[in-house]
């Protein structure tokens, strides 16, 4: 049965066009994810509109490839810059460049991309085995159930965000609200479109994403002059292979990494960044030697990078199976898929094997590809880092500016576009998370509809949420999450305080 | 920068202002929905119904963020702006937006890199390498390349 499925996917996944644009995205997925600022979500918006003009399946592999490519890029800048290149590599950049400080850059890359390949693997695997599995089990949720697992995505995204856990409830909130804005699907009439055409379809989600990530980003940042050490001595191939202690010191974290980026990965709310984190404390606990960590140590860059490709490639597992994403740049993808036509699901798990099969061999392909890329092209990355901020922040807002009039042809986007870059800054200002805001726009509209049409399958009655078991038991995970923060956030808060008063 | 100052007496502003705003807004679209938009029965539900309870949603998290606030940290100098950068950055997009339909994507490309590229100062050579090269990269990727159609010059 799986091998008639992965044959199936390599058909599709080998095809010329699906091989170059796999190649494609991982490449520009790199070198995007190699310059600090432009993180995955970026990225992703950024390149979108390039994939207007292809098949859907191939698309959908050039973005995939895009997201993942990022984190393998994020992590040589963190390497040799001491910048995370995107927010997920962050957690390496002590001991990675402690290590390219001492003169094994080299290894630290080399060991990184390894790990990357073993987690990403590890992460497809678990897709191959569960993403089936979960499909059958969701083929039999109706609307009660669907909204309720949406709601779950949304609390366990805010409530991970950093800061007071009702602020990330109100970004929330806010993005559903944004959501609404456009034709109602259901009776045809015009919602907070205030008169604009433009706005009929909705908020555009490339545009939210571009405006809050993107251009806010460069306000906050163009006159930003420190460009961290670049690394300038010549990387040779030599220079790559890890000695024997360090390979030894590398097995197991890799195994570990995996193994907690896999599972962080497929929890809504989290993503690679906290995948990372938690492989890096757990290695810390593991060692014999803590105290080398946050000075070079090889365990604390192998497994969080490693954890992270893992996270990267298990978070497609609800996106695909149910159709609910688990992080922002999750929601991204999702939002892209249905702009190409494909609504992600179970039932496109059952009715288009070909397209959900392909993905999947894509992502080796794309892991090899990446793999293989990084190694020997190490070099072109150092030199790309090199490039002062100066030169390429005005470059990044032109890319912002034509990606969104690109995608339309109207020159209403690029204002709309800037309004959201304001609301970014404003949102930085004040702290107020953005990943919570995209998530709850893409999921907004299909909330709504859910909610309409279970509560016209129980003729207006709301407990119809609670009297189905599933729905009912997602909802209580819910309130135990949503007690859970907040109790820890209070706790927190009175800690604070009783330090402060003594 | 911003410098962290232990003080309870005083609360994290940031929050307050963030609660504040999500409240101003969430109010603004309650009314605005309800005054607009039909609301219909819970079994059959008009377009206004879910967003105005979304709405009163960001109400109702306004208002706990707001109270939650007075009892965090308090961090000093968060309030500044980098009024250059975000003055550039904001006007070369302007004048992109501006121009584009107006005389074409060269010349809104060129102001882009120039205004925005105020942010840093830089020699007239740089401005003038950045601005051609940008325009440029601009038609060999988004017309060449991908085959998008729009005017590179034109005269009003």
């Amino acid at each position: 049965m799986i091998w008639d499925h992965i044959i199936l996917g390599l058909a599709q996944a080998l095809t010329a066009d699906n091989l170059l644009y796999c190649f494609i995205g991982v490449f520009l997925g790199t070198l995007l994810g190699v310059i600090p600022g432009i993180g995955t979500l970026i990225a992703v918006s950024l390149l979108f509109p390039f994939t207007f003009h292809l098949q859907p399946t191939t698309a959908l592999i050039m973005l995939a490839g895009i997201y993942y490519g990022t984190s393998y890029g994020g992590s040589t800048a963190s390497i040799l810059l001491g910048l995370p290149g995107t927010p997920s590599n962050a957690v390496i950049v002590a001991d990675g460049h402690a290590m390219a400080k001492k003169g094994r850059a080299g290894q630290a890359l080399f060991l990184t991309g390894l790990g990357s390949f073993v987690g990403g693997s590890t992460g497809i695997i678990l897709m191959m085995l569960f993403a089936p599995l979960i499909a059958s089990v969701g083929l039999s949720f109706t609307a009660p159930e669907y909204f309720s697992l949406m709601l779950f995505g949304l609390v366990a995204a805010s409530s991970m965000s950093s800061g007071a856990p009702a602020k990330g409830l109100g970004m929330v909130a806010l993005g559903l609200l944004l959501g609404t804005v456009g034709l109602d699907v259901q009776t045809g009439s015009e919602r907070l479109t205030f008169g604009f055409p433009q706005l009929f379809d909705g908020v555009s989600l490339v545009i939210v994403a571009l405006g809050l990530f993107g251009i806010a980003e460069v306000m906050a940042s163009a006159t930003n002059t420190d460009q961290g050490e670049v690394f300038q001595k010549k990387i040779t191939m030599r220079a790559l292979i890890p000695s024997k202690e360090e390979r030894q010191r590398s097995v197991k974290p890799m195994i570990r990494g995996s193994l907690i980026g896999s599972f962080f990965g497929m929890l809504p709310g989290t993503g690679g960044l906290l995948a990372a984190f938690m492989a890096y404390l757990a290695e810390r606990r593991f060692s014999k030697n803590p105290e080398e960590f946050g000075y070079g140590a090889v365990e604390g860059v192998v497994a969080p990078e490693t954890a992270n490709n893992a996270a990267d490639q298990t978070a497609f597992i609800p996106t695909m199976t149910l159709g609910i994403p688990g992080s922002a740049s999750m929601a991204l993808m999702l939002g892209v898929l249905i702009i190409h036509g494909i609504t992600p699901g179970p039932r496109l798990v059952v009715e288009q094997p070909a397209l959900f099969w392909g993905l999947i061999m894509s992502f080796w392909i794309g892991n090899i590809m990446l793999l293989i890329l990084n190694i020997p092209l190490i070099g072109i990355w150092v030199k790309l880092l090199s490039v002062p901020y100066r030169l390429l922040y005005p470059a990044v807002l032109l890319f912002c500016c034509f990606g969104v009039y690109s995608a339309t042809g109207q020159i209403f986007d690029v204002w709309l576009a800037l309004g959201f870059g304001l609301l970014g800054y404003l949102m930085k200002m004040l702290e107020m998370p953005a990943a919570p805001l995209l998530l709850g726009l893409v999921l907004g509209p299909m909330m709504e509809d859910n909610f309409r049409r279970a509560l016209l399958i129980s003729r207006g009655d709301l407990l119809i949420f609670v009297e189905r078991p599933i729905s009912a038991g997602i909802l209580l995970l819910c309130l135990g999450m949503l007690l859970v923060t907040f109790v820890g956030h209070w706790r927190a808060g009175r800690r604070l305080q009783t330090e402060e008063t003594r | 920068m911003t410098s962290l100052r232990a003080s309870n007496k005083k609360g994290d502003r940031r929050d307050l202002c963030a609660g504040l705003l999500l409240c101003v807004v969430g109010t603004a679209a309650a009314i605005y929905i309800s005054g607009h938009y039909q609301m219909g029965t819970v079994r059959r539900m008009g377009p206004g119904m879910f967003p105005l309870g979304v709405s009163l949603a960001v109400v109702f998290f306004g208002v706990l963020t707001a109270v939650s606030s007075f009892k965090a940290v308090e961090i000093e100098d968060w309030w500044k702006v980098d009024l250059l950068a975000l003055g550039t950055v904001t006007g070369g997009m302007a004048a992109f937006a501006v121009l584009l339909p107006l005389f074409g994507a060269v010349p809104a490309i060129m102001a882009l890199s120039v205004v925005s590229g105020l942010a840093v100062r830089r020699s007239s050579l740089e401005v003038v390498l950045l601005a051609i090269s940008l325009a440029l990269m601009a038609y060999l990727i988004f017309q060449l390349g991908l085959g998008i159609q729009f005017p590179l010059l034109r005269l009003p």
